[in-house]
């Protein structure tokens, strides 16, 4: 079970959700659950959040922000799932990516739909503001991934070196593991499950204004400290290949797809 | 410019033949800069002649970042680019929408446009050419120029709702392709990345 949780999850996934999630997840797997079963169930409940969010009632406030989460209990299941059971398939993971990108946008869409609703200003300025800068952000996380073709890591005999500057960057990630300054750094950018976090106690509290001015302001911040790092990370990268492949500023691998 | 970074772009059709055209190789991050300046400029310019500023900034932008296309594939920074000419067409997007007054079809066609962009993302791994389907979006560049010159006719928002139905319909037909082509080789258990 231990392998089929992510050791690469943000603070909150991580924390908050796998700590307990796999006895959902050996429940799941004993009535043989599947993970796209999961995977669906999570969408259902990121629409009815949204549903709920577009009310722009009190008490959809309330409920969207309690499904908002339980959407993303499951979000985090249908990977742990499929990897417990062995039942993953590139299809399922594709799946997996692309609903996550659209629970997100129907639960920004259902927030700035009940701000209309109760006329807050600017809504779907901040709406668009905020869909805007976190497909920036995973574009640029996507961006900074492929920035070298496999092709061009140099064989005249540094190749060798490269793998070992690569174990050892993975040493040293392990042995920060669980260091507070690794989850900070893991915090501030951001992550799926950080987000939602932010939207649903956000979104609660003050309501879809606040929502957005938080997603935007918090995002900033992570835009400028990733993108930041990684081009002085790429200016002292030099031409060569070693560590081409490390780990981004954040201390976690640079594929984006988790964030 | 990497393969992969080039597929990431999303030129449309006349960002490629302009970007075939240049006569010369551009370092792509310098080129790529001034053309956000350029943008920024042309969309700065708000009162009598916004029309006109916006469809200089925009061409100067589309013209610029099509050239950033060239430059060889060592490139440290070269990253940059593809998320800064995106940068570059939701900025366009917002700040002509926010002047019609941010009618809900300019979020709409965002939140599609975005997502069109993280469909070529998730595509990577097995299209790295651009598809038939990528060409008929318009690409950043095509995008821009209608939406400018649809602002300035004053017809962004229903503009705004026929490009993003027919994104929609695009992503649509990607998606299928997806799925089969998954399906088809995907019975084979693999990884599953959440």
């Amino acid at each position: 079970m231990d392998v089929a949780v992510k050791d690469d999850d943000g603070f909150f996934a991580t924390f908050f959700v796998s700590s307990w999630s796999p006895h959902v997840v050996r429940w799941a797997a004993a009535r043989r659950v599947t993970p796209n079963q999961v995977t669906a169930l999570s969408i259902a409940l990121a629409v009815a959040a949204a549903a709920a969010f577009a009310t722009g009632a009190r008490a959809g406030l309330l409920t969207g922000a309690v499904l908002v989460q339980l959407a993303f209990v499951a979000d985090c299941v249908d990977g742990q799932l499929a990897r417990y059971t062995g039942t993953g398939t590139p299809l399922g993971a594709w799946l997996d990516a692309v609903s996550d990108r659209g629970k997100e946008l129907v639960v920004y869409t259902g927030l700035a739909v009940g701000g209309a609703q109760t006329g807050v200003a600017d809504i779907w300025l901040l709406a668009a503001c905020a869909v805007a800068l976190q497909a920036l952000r995973h574009q640029a996380d996507f961006a900074y991934a492929a920035r070298r073709t496999s092709e061009e890591v140099p064989d005249d005999g540094t190749g060798p070196a490269a793998r070992h500057v690569g174990a050892a960057g993975v040493r040293t990630a392990a042995t920060l593991e669980g260091s507070p300054l690794r989850w900070v750094k893991r915090i501030v950018v951001l992550p799926i499950g950080e987000r939602f976090a932010l939207i649903s106690v956000t979104a609660a509290v003050a309501g879809p204004r606040t929502t957005f001015i938080a997603l935007l302001a918090w995002g900033a911040v992570a835009a400028v400290y990733m993108v930041s790092g990684r081009v002085l990370r790429s200016l002292a990268d030099g031409g060569g290949g070693p560590g081409a492949r490390s780990a981004g500023p954040d201390g976690s691998t640079s594929g984006g797809t988790a964030t | 410019m990497t393969p992969r970074l080039v597929s990431q772009r999303d030129d449309g059709p006349l960002a490629r033949a302009l970007g075939r055209a240049a006569p010369r190789r551009l370092p792509p991050v310098p080129t790529v800069l001034a053309a956000a300046v350029a943008l920024t400029a042309g969309l700065g310019v708000d009162g009598g002649a916004t029309t006109a500023a916006s469809l200089l900034g925009v061409g100067a932008f589309v013209l610029l970042g099509a050239l950033s296309a060239r430059g060889g594939i060592g490139g440290r920074l070269h990253w940059v680019v593809p998320p800064l000419l995106h940068t570059g067409e939701y900025a366009t997007l917002v700040v002509l929408a926010w002047r019609a007054g941010m009618p809900p079809a300019a979020f709409a066609l965002l939140a599609v446009v975005a997502s069109h962009h993280y469909d070529l993302l998730y595509l990577q791994d097995t299209a790295w050419a651009p598809r038939t389907v990528d060409l008929l979006s318009g690409g950043w560049d095509g995008r821009m120029l209608i939406l400018t010159v649809a602002a300035g006719a004053g017809a962004l928002t229903g503009t705004s709702v026929l490009l993003a139905v027919w994104l929609m319909a695009l992503l649509a037909v990607s998606a299928s392709h997806r799925v089969r082509a998954l399906a088809r080789d995907g019975s084979t258990a693999g990884g599953r990345a959440p």
